[in-house]
């Protein structure tokens, strides 16, 4: 109620490159938040033509609890499902131990690898 | 100010509220009447000393035992729960005050009472039909002590009662959700430390709102329960026998009639906003604080991170009593907390100047609030005398 | 002085008459005649008059040729005018005086006054005026009285209608805009985050949105503390010009007064109430304000019994849990101790959970199996889903004690679920065997869960060396299982997220952690284990500070301190061996 800021997720959808979509989180990935990261992921795999890839770039995220790596868990899915390429970038020491805790960096492993055009994006 | 927070206070709550922490009302019920000798062995001073000690050592299974002895001779189990027990609790927490006991083992000594009450809600001779009515028993929100009122829980059953005893720091919405399930007849709600009086306002006032009049008892409604009027409880009661016989001699506790918005008419001062401001302020201020500390006083930057968070805490304490006495308007709450910070500091061999310092810092950042510099003139004034004594006794 | 502008006539004129009346002149009597009586003074039926109830007396020009004391108090402006049309006497007496009228009421400064015209001689008119101010207070306070009364009965009967929390709110809007002002607002929280208002301009429908982002109740003073609901705190006036543009349902026009009222509700803050006026509508009364409190608890009941009746759907098991939770029972050779604490906010409650049984390990090893576990996300969803966990593993547990087997099992079960979503559980798995002499093996895996803290006597904090996956979202899923022996006093700590990620502290903010906690722990060496979870809850609790937080789920595994040799007959207490 009092002291902890909760800021809500803003999510911005980058079309600038052929093939693939960057999400660009911004804010709090929690409980709250998160089915918003779910359907802007459900919303670009629905695009036609479908994308290559998807880079979700958390950079911007400050707290991501479980329901925020749930989130990541099914767009993971989702993309697996939808035969597109998933890249997550910007995750910061915090999560990235979190995801070391819960055995998630071995299940994104492949998303995980750091895509050094993305990365570069991520950083302008 | 000190290698560990005083804030961190013991279970047994030796209150600030009280003037003598050794005060058996200080520390919850106490027993009431003459120790009364079992038939068959020692009377319940003797098992007093002997449950303290065991308590002392950190030893459950002797502390277990001399209860269960007791029992199995006769001692009637009121008295073992409130002439052994309670007293030992009340020297655990007069142990910690003089600096003779760590947190932690005064920690674990109620943690080990907790348990001897539990083994002697179970024996044999405590069990006792209901046959009274249905009474909810529970700490205020933010309130660790839940000794106190674990011993009127098991008092209240003894004595007949179906008690629910929902324990420490028990968010106010629980509580109301579980009195429109269960529907007691009376709330017993105990708060230790004056600081949490403004949530234990608006905990008797949601009770009463939801139908269930309210009993409270524990040191933070002052030694002569002063706040509990205050603050519109329908009863109070001193110790946990006094709490028993006050359900049981007058009748069905009834619910203090009151009209929309009443319950702030004892309060006008808050008229003033000033307990909303400084409270709304409080980490701002104890941040403040801190840093002109570490200006003021250069032992504070060779501090480690741990000792700084304990001073922190500490300073953070002040804060919390402040607000209270900006709550309830009456400066003797502030003043006898900070009376008696000097005498603990001065059990460890501390000397007050640094919070006499911390005062005038606040004091500083504070200048727009003039009932707040009121308390903080009257707490500087305190913490001077008391430094004069000390200097007089040394 | 007092004398100046009275005509000698006048005074005569008034003199013969009945001052406390001034009758019609009897038939056949010539107007002005002297009837006997003058003997009796003028001075005393100067008293008379003087005394009697508040009198003027005009010519027919509207000239004030007399008043006495009675009408000085009355109307203080009559001192010195000399003309009834005059400012600060009542411009209705002067033009029923002109219009000939017979009677005439009006207010003169804060009194109700009626006149009463009585003709007199010489073109003379006396004016009784008297004050019925407190008469018609009393009459329109029974007639609000009743009109209030019968809005109570009315507010009631539909407040009550509904147990919908969205009805509640709107129809105690439309109720208030209705009865107490021109529109009203009531703010109340929905969820964590959200904050609804429910506006209603008298005469239109309700209309419910949500507090905008931008937005904090802040902004309108007095608006939180109603808001926090216990105590109630007394109506607040508002200055109109802090009144943030989104407090103003659409179309309302200029504001020009406003109220904050608290909703207590039966125990629980139901929300707030702004009763809005435009400009040019009467500022509110006292009188009002104290009704409108009464119309506030009123509905404040009805919204909260709503709320909690929505609220009891969801939670009432999950609540149970907190406030009456199961004892662990005693297990001979090991001290357990376990505390959950759901979170506060119903929709913060997620599915921490743990679990105790007594089983037997592989060749006949008799000892207790422990599972503390963190179901992700919250609400009722996520505790449907502990509940199954909770019942798989105990179930799962019977022909499976190889820990790394079990969680494949279990991941499987999941995995195959109905509606199969991303929701996963992260747990440690615990088997603990009393060794003997008060030592107890350990055997600790975690998928995807804290590793478990296990506190040595000498106050060193080791962490469990154990990693596993999540559970319930992969296919494949491998853990690594750690043992240790607790010697006596020794104990480890299991625990959920919710204590490392208890968000509070100095900035409010800063996360308890992992550090934090390990510290906390050094310093409960050789404590009982009751002791060590109520402090680690208490500093959890301490450190957030009244923050919200997730669930926090403790348990602790300790071997017992001090234990008697109950081998040596069984039963008995045995010796105390230290």
């Amino acid at each position: 109620m009092n002291g902890a800021v909760d800021r809500p997720l803003d999510i911005t959808v980058d079309r600038s490159r052929p093939g693939t979509v960057v999400l660009v989180l911004t804010g709090d990935c929690d409980y709250e938040t998160a089915g918003g990261l779910r359907d802007a992921a459900e919303e670009v795999l629905r695009l036609r033509p479908a994308p290559r890839s998807l880079t979700v770039d958390m950079g911007g995220v400050g707290l991501c609890d479980s329901s925020g790596l749930s989130a990541i868990v099914s767009v993971w899915q989702l993309t697996g499902k939808a035969g597109v390429s998933l890249r997550l970038i910007g995750i910061d020491d915090r999560l990235m131990n979190v995801m070391e805790i819960t055995g998630l960096d071995g299940v994104l492993a492949d998303a995980l690898v750091p895509d050094p055009e993305a990365a570069g994006r991520s950083a302008n | 100010m000190t290698d560990q927070s005083l804030t961190d206070h013991p279970r047994t709550a030796p209150s600030p509220a009280a003037p003598s922490p050794a005060a058996p009302s200080s520390a919850g019920p106490s027993p009431a009447g003459p120790p009364v000798a079992g038939p068959g062995g020692a009377g319940a001073e003797e098992r007093h000393e002997e449950f303290f000690a065991a308590v002392s050592d950190m030893d459950e299974h002797r502390a277990v035992d001399v209860v269960h002895r007791a029992l199995d001779d006769g001692l009637a189990p009121e008295s073992v729960l409130l002439e052994v027990i309670a007293p030992a609790q009340a020297r655990v927490g007069a142990e910690w005050a003089a600096g003779r006991f760590t947190v932690a083992r005064e920690h674990a000594a109620t943690a080990i009472s907790d348990r001897a009450v539990g083994a002697l809600a179970c024996h044999p001779a405590a069990r006792t039909e209901p046959r009274r009515g249905r009474a909810t028993v529970t700490c205020v929100d933010g309130e660790w002590h839940a000794f106190p009122a674990r011993l009127l829980a098991e008092t209240l059953k003894l004595r007949g009662w179906r008690v629910d005893f929902l324990g420490a720091h028990v968010p106010t919405p629980h509580l109301i959700a579980h009195l429109h399930a269960t529907g007691p007849e009376v709330v017993a709600l105990s708060c230790s430390l004056p600081v949490r009086l403004p949530t234990a306002h608006a905990t008797i006032t949601a009770c009463q709102a939801a139908g269930v009049p309210v009993l409270v008892g524990g040191a933070g409604f002052g030694a002569d329960g002063r706040y509990a009027d205050l603050l519109g409880a329908d009863a109070w009661a001193a110790t946990a026998t006094e709490a028993a016989d006050r359900l049981e001699r007058h009748g069905p506790l009834r619910l203090t009639p009151h009209v929309p918005g009443d319950p702030l008419a004892p309060l006008p001062h808050l008229e003033d906003q000033e307990y909303t401001l400084v409270s709304k302020a409080r980490a701002d201020l104890v941040g403040a604080t801190v840093a002109g500390l570490g200006e003021r006083f250069p032992a504070l930057r060779d501090y480690s991170p741990r000792q700084l968070e304990y001073t922190r805490e500490d300073i953070g304490h002040v804060a919390d009593f402040l607000v209270a006495a900006l709550y309830t308007g009456d400066p003797q709450l502030f003043t006898d907390f900070l009376g008696w910070t000097v005498r603990i500091l001065g059990a460890r061999g501390v000397p007050a100047h640094s919070l006499a310092l911390g005062l005038e810092l606040m004091a500083q950042q504070l200048r727009d609030f003039p009932r707040a510099l009121a308390l903080l003139g009257a707490g500087r004034a305190v913490v001077a005398a008391a430094g004069t004594d000390a200097e007089g006794a040394a | 002085m007092r004398e100046t502008g009275r005509r000698p006539g006048a005074a005569s004129a008034l003199i013969v008459t009945s001052p406390h009346r001034i009758p019609e002149p009897p038939p056949g009597q010539a107007a002005g005649r002297h009837v006997p009586g003058a003997a009796v003074g003028a001075s005393v039926l100067r008293a008379l008059v003087e005394d009697g109830p508040a009198l003027v007396v005009c010519d027919t020009e509207g000239g004030v040729v007399f008043r006495n004391s009675a009408a000085e108090t009355l109307v203080p402006r009559l001192r010195d005018a000399r003309r009834l049309a005059s400012p600060g006497v009542p411009q209705w007496l002067s033009e029923a005086h002109a219009r000939g009228a017979a009677t005439a009421e009006g207010p003169a400064g804060d009194r109700e006054v009626t006149a009463t015209r009585s003709p007199l001689p010489d073109g003379l008119t006396a004016w009784r005026l008297a004050d019925v101010t407190e008469e018609r207070t009393a009459c329109r306070r029974l007639a609000d009285e009743r009109g209030r009364t019968r809005f109570l009965a009315l507010a009631s009967a539909r407040l009550l209608a509904s147990l919908n929390r969205s009805k509640c709110l709107q129809t105690t809007a439309e109720l208030a805009a209705g009865q107490l002002a021109d529109a009203a607002v009531v703010v109340a929280p929905a969820g964590r985050r959200r904050m609804t208002l429910t506006g209603a301009v008298a005469g239109d429908a309700p209309r419910e949105k949500s507090l905008p982002a931008a937005a904090d109740v802040e902004e309108v003073p007095g608006l939180a503390e109603a808001l926090a609901g216990f105590p109630p705190v007394p109506s607040r006036w508002v200055d109109p010009a802090l009144a943030p543009q989104w407090l103003l349902p659409p179309g309302f026009g200029e504001l020009g007064s406003l109220v904050v009222t608290p909703l207590p509700g039966n125990g629980v803050p139901a929300g707030a109430l702004v009763l809005l006026r435009r400009a040019g509508s009467p500022a509110f009364t006292e009188d009002e304000e104290v009704f409108a409190r009464v119309f506030a608890a009123r509905a404040g009941a009805a919204i909260s019994a709503a709320v909690l009746y929505a609220d009891k759907n969801d939670t009432t098991e999950i609540l149970q849990r907190d406030l009456l939770p199961p004892p662990l029972a005693p297990v001979e050779g090991l001290d357990l101790e376990g505390a959950y604490r759901p979170a506060r906010a119903v929709e913060r409650i997620g599915g921490d959970f743990y679990d105790v049984h007594p089983c037997t390990f592989g060749e006949g090893e008799e000892g207790t199996f422990v599972v503390l576990g963190d179901v992700c996300g919250k609400g009722p969803g996520a505790a449907v889903l502990t509940g199954r966990i909770r019942n798989t593993l105990t179930a799962l547990r019977q022909v499976e004690s190889r820990h790394d087997r079990l969680l494949r099992l279990l991941n499987d079960t999941l995995l195959r679920r109905q509606g199969a979503d991303a929701r996963f559980a992260t747990m440690v798995l615990a088997d603990a065997t009393p060794l003997g002499h008060g030592r107890v093996g350990l055997r600790l895996t975690s998928a995807g869960h804290p590793a478990p803290l296990i506190l040595r006597g000498d106050g060193r904090v080791e962490e469990a060396e154990t990693r596993g996956t999540l559970i319930g979202v992969v296919p494949s899923v491998t853990s690594t299982t750690w043992e240790t022996v607790l010697e006596p006093g020794e104990t480890c700590l299991l625990f959920s997220d919710g204590v490392t990620e208890a968000r509070g502290g100095a900035s409010g903010n800063e996360m308890f952690g992992t550090q934090r906690l390990s510290g906390a722990l050094a310093e409960c060496a050789r404590m009982p284990v009751r002791a060590v979870v109520e402090r680690v809850e208490m500093l959890t609790a301490q450190w957030l500070g009244g923050n919200e937080h997730d669930d926090i789920a403790l348990l602790a595994v300790g071997a017992p301190r001090g234990s008697h040799l109950t081998a040596v007959d069984g039963t008995g207490r045995g010796r105390y061996t230290g």
